[in-house]
């Protein structure tokens, strides 16, 4: 987000404005009131006297609330305001604006106070992808109250707006005229009603809430000060993107604002491991609902197929029209197999293995996808080629981006794209669902035919993705089978899901540590040896917090403390200087270069595995495991860090501690 | 948009098939035009069968015509977009009631159906 705006959320309702509180969009930007992916309200923009007041601060009290302190100035800084303006806003289903005109002169004021409001209700898809609409909008006022609505066939959504106080209403906005004596002031309360019958209810927020939520979570006693900050800014960000569908009960994360705040099978599976030692209730709420959307058939639009796990559901004018297929849309090859890891993670967390056999069908079935659709040329590997030639994702991997799958000559590679990744994604989720099936399904032989088939797969991927000159695993193999030689940071999950040699994984650790990927603030997406390289590129140079934990923590479990450490204390210091809260990616330069962390500019923020790195990066550094039974602590704690203390950690156990403290290097 | 007459679409007796989508999915979905009932849709693990109005049910489906009840009955309409379009909604335990709506998707035994021939 840029630093120009100032967001306030709950759940998929936000408002995007400017840091006086105005929102003015332009077709093509983010201001807004934002509801059910579609912008209910497009200007609202306060005068006094005709002058839009200047801002002398911006209180961001919580997320879903916020406070701007004008002043009402005529010329020049040099002449002091008499007139000061507080506008205090707090986002629910609409919004609620209380505004008060404070009159610190000694003589009295008249006023005209004019709040401009207007909708073009852009779906989030027209904003992103400059187009028109085409329904009708229209403007209804009464004495008390605005409607400004839309209408195209039976889709209508409205936005009511109605005042406390009595003023002029016409069809621009509001209009008061007010007489304040010396040393008095005026309030009025603006209500802003997002209506979309056909999602129902949003459910509004409380400051109570939110406490409720951190005070749920483990507490952390840490001695290195930004960490109490780092973990409060991710708890109650997780807090901020939880995402209620109003199906399943419970709330699970939404990706990140502004243009994410939906379910996304990848980012609330991601989030929801990141978050599992925290919250293990939201993953039980993540596999419900994808589990409820898991595809029944195939649909080439919507590039669905029986098995699979959704990539992205959206609920605007587009997808309402079929002119985006995310109703939802299945455009995610990754997503089913982390539907699986996440699943056995959470059974294996909390002892609950009643979701296990409430899930048992659509586990079988998400393994039956990975067989008969993953592996769509019958190779051996899970590759990925949009079937929705026109609106589907051509990348369909975490790096998602046109130019992010690219040899190291730069050149793009052809399609099917088998990338590394998903494939130990494959390996791991077999093995992990081989548990399940052994222990809980009571079907051993499918445990030992997953085993089977999870060894095999082992056996051939490092036959095959292996550039023995080169000495790391290739990104991907393209449509053509040959390997796509770009060094980048997929090799750093492998290690995560084990599907690595020994061997392979040792030179595999040497190159995420060397300069070419480790910038210092963390390992870059793609390493700054390679032709794509750009420090500032979406996918083929930034730094991604969320891969940088999954890194973390696949070295953490291959037995690689200190590379792990490192990293960690790296992107803790990154977040530290990010005010907290780290962003969705930051530039790739290199750290002897730059103070600070350089920002990307269109980096969402808060975005869910963002928020969700650090607490995987505490889940690193104590080395937290479960083994089913029994929580497992094995500290590996930087110097600069000092001491850790995790307490009251949900699980299986009923909640437990966890100490660390850094030790010497002997 | 039809409001008027509308008729129960199990009068001529029960109607019923094989639906693999709704495998291990059970329970009873009200069907609705508006405010007048058309029906139950009764699955039970795989199998589904539309009977007349009555008894307890897990969730209502309220459609603005005959003609959603009817794709509905033929997992023609996508759920999501029968939502956003305002076209139908459900209420109740409304997980179940995506649950069979997407099962019926998958194969529905309503495809050849003719609803008191009234469909085309």
């Amino acid at each position: 987000m840029s630093l120009n705006t100032v967001s306030i959320l709950d759940g998929n309702s936000f408002v995007v404005s400017d840091r006086r509180g105005d929102i003015d969009a332009s077709p093509i930007d983010t201001q807004g009131l934002f509801l059910d992916d579609t912008r209910f309200l497009s200007r609202w923009i306060l005068t006094v006297n005709g002058i839009r007041p200047s801002v002398l601060s911006v209180d961001e009290q919580e997320y879903f609330q916020v406070q701007f302190f004008e002043a009402v100035t005529t010329s020049t800084i040099y002449v002091d305001s008499h007139l000061s303006v507080a506008r205090k806003r707090a986002v629910g289903k609409g919004f609620h604006e209380e505004i008060l005109v404070e009159n610190h002169d000694k003589q009295a004021m008249d006023l005209d106070i004019q709040v401009d409001a207007a909708a073009d209700f852009a779906d989030l898809f027209e904003v992103k992808d400059k187009l028109q609409k085409k329904g009708e909008l229209y403007t209804k006022a009464t004495s008390d109250r605005l409607t400004l609505g839309y209408k195209r066939d039976r889709f209508v959504r409205e936005t009511y707006i109605s005042a406390n106080q009595k003023g002029q209403v016409d069809e621009k906005g509001f209009h008061f005229k007010v007489h304040l004596p010396p040393r008095t002031s005026w309030t009025v309360s603006l209500d802003v009603q997002a209506s979309n019958r056909a999602t129902g209810d949003a459910d509004r927020r409380s400051k109570a809430d939110v406490d409720a939520w951190v005070q749920s979570a483990p507490r952390l006693v840490c001695s290195w000060d930004p960490l109490h900050l780092i973990y409060k800014r991710s708890l109650v960000d997780l807090a901020a993107l939880r995402f209620r569908t109003g199906l399943t009960g419970g709330a699970l994360p939404a990706a990140g604002l502004p243009w994410f705040m939906a379910v996304f099978g990848r980012d609330s599976l991601i989030t929801s491991f990141q978050a599992m030692p925290f919250a293990p209730e939201m993953a039980a709420t993540t596999l419900r609902t994808l589990a409820l959307f898991q595809a029944r058939q195939e649909d080439p639009f919507r590039d669905a197929e029986p098995g699979k796990i959704l990539h992205e559901l959206r609920l605007g004018e587009m997808t309402a029209f079929e002119e985006r297929p995310h109703s939802p849309y299945y455009g995610a090859a990754d997503a089913t197999m982390l539907f699986l890891i996440v699943l056995e993670e959470y059974v294996r967390w909390t002892g609950d293995q009643g979701l296990a056999r409430e899930l048992e069908r659509e586990a079988r079935n998400a393994v039956a996808w990975i067989d008969r659709y993953g592996d769509r040329d019958h190779d051996g590997y899970v590759e990925y080629e949009r079937r929705n030639k026109e609106t589907g994702l051509e990348n369909q991997c975490w790096k998602d981006s046109w130019d992010s799958i690219a040899f190291a000559d730069g050149t793009l590679a052809p399609l099917p794209r088998a990338t590394c990744e998903l494939q130990g994604y494959v390996y791991d989720a077999k093995r992990r669902v081989a548990r399940l099936a052994r222990e809980i399904w009571n079907d051993p032989s499918w445990a030992q035919q997953l085993e089977r088939e999870a060894e095999d797969l082992k056996q051939r991927f490092n036959r095959d993705f292996w550039i023995p000159e080169r000495n790391f695993f290739a990104l991907a193999l393209d449509g053509n089978k040959r390997k796509v030689d770009s060094l980048t940071s997929n090799i750093g999950h492998l290690l995560w899901s084990g599907i690595a040699d020994d061997d392979k994984a040792e030179s595999c650790v040497k190159h995420l540590m060397s300069d070419a990927l480790f910038s210092g603030w963390g390992v870059r997406t793609m390493a700054s040896s390679e032709g794509s390289y750009n420090p500032i590129g979406y996918h083929v140079g930034t730094i991604w917090p969320h891969d940088n934990s999954f890194i973390a923590w696949g070295l953490r479990q291959s037995g690689y403390r200190a590379e792990a450490a490192l990293i960690s204390r790296a992107m803790l210091e990154a977040a530290d200087l990010f005010g907290g809260r780290l962003p969705e990616a930051f530039g790739g330069f290199p750290r002897s270069d730059t103070h600070y962390p350089v920002e990307y500019p269109t980096a969402c923020s808060p975005q869910a595995w963002a928020t969700g790195a650090p607490l995987l990066l505490l889940r690193t550094l104590l080395g937290l495991e479960s083994d089913g039974t029994h929580l497992i602590v094995d500290p590996a704690i930087p110097e600069p860090l000092g001491r850790i203390e995790l307490l009251d950690i949900p699980g299986v156990w009923g909640r437990m501690d966890a100490f660390g403290r850094a030790r010497a290097a002997h | 948009m039809e409001t008027q007459g509308v008729e129960s679409f199990a009068q001529a007796g029960p109607l019923e098939g094989e639906a693999p989508g709704l495998a291990g999915i059970v329970g009873r979905m009200r069907l609705l035009v508006r405010d007048q009932p058309v029906g139950v849709l009764e699955v039970n693990n795989g199998r589904a069968k539309l009977v007349p109005d009555g008894g307890a049910v897990d969730v209502t489906a309220t459609c603005i015509s005959r003609d959603v009840v009817i794709k509905l009955l033929r997992g023609t309409i996508n759920p999501i977009v029968m939502a956003l379009q305002s076209e139908g909604r459900l209420q109740g335990d409304r997980e179940r009631g995506v649950k069979i709506l997407y099962g019926l998707r998958a194969g529905s035994p309503f495809t050849e159906t003719s609803f008191d021939g009234k469909d085309s």
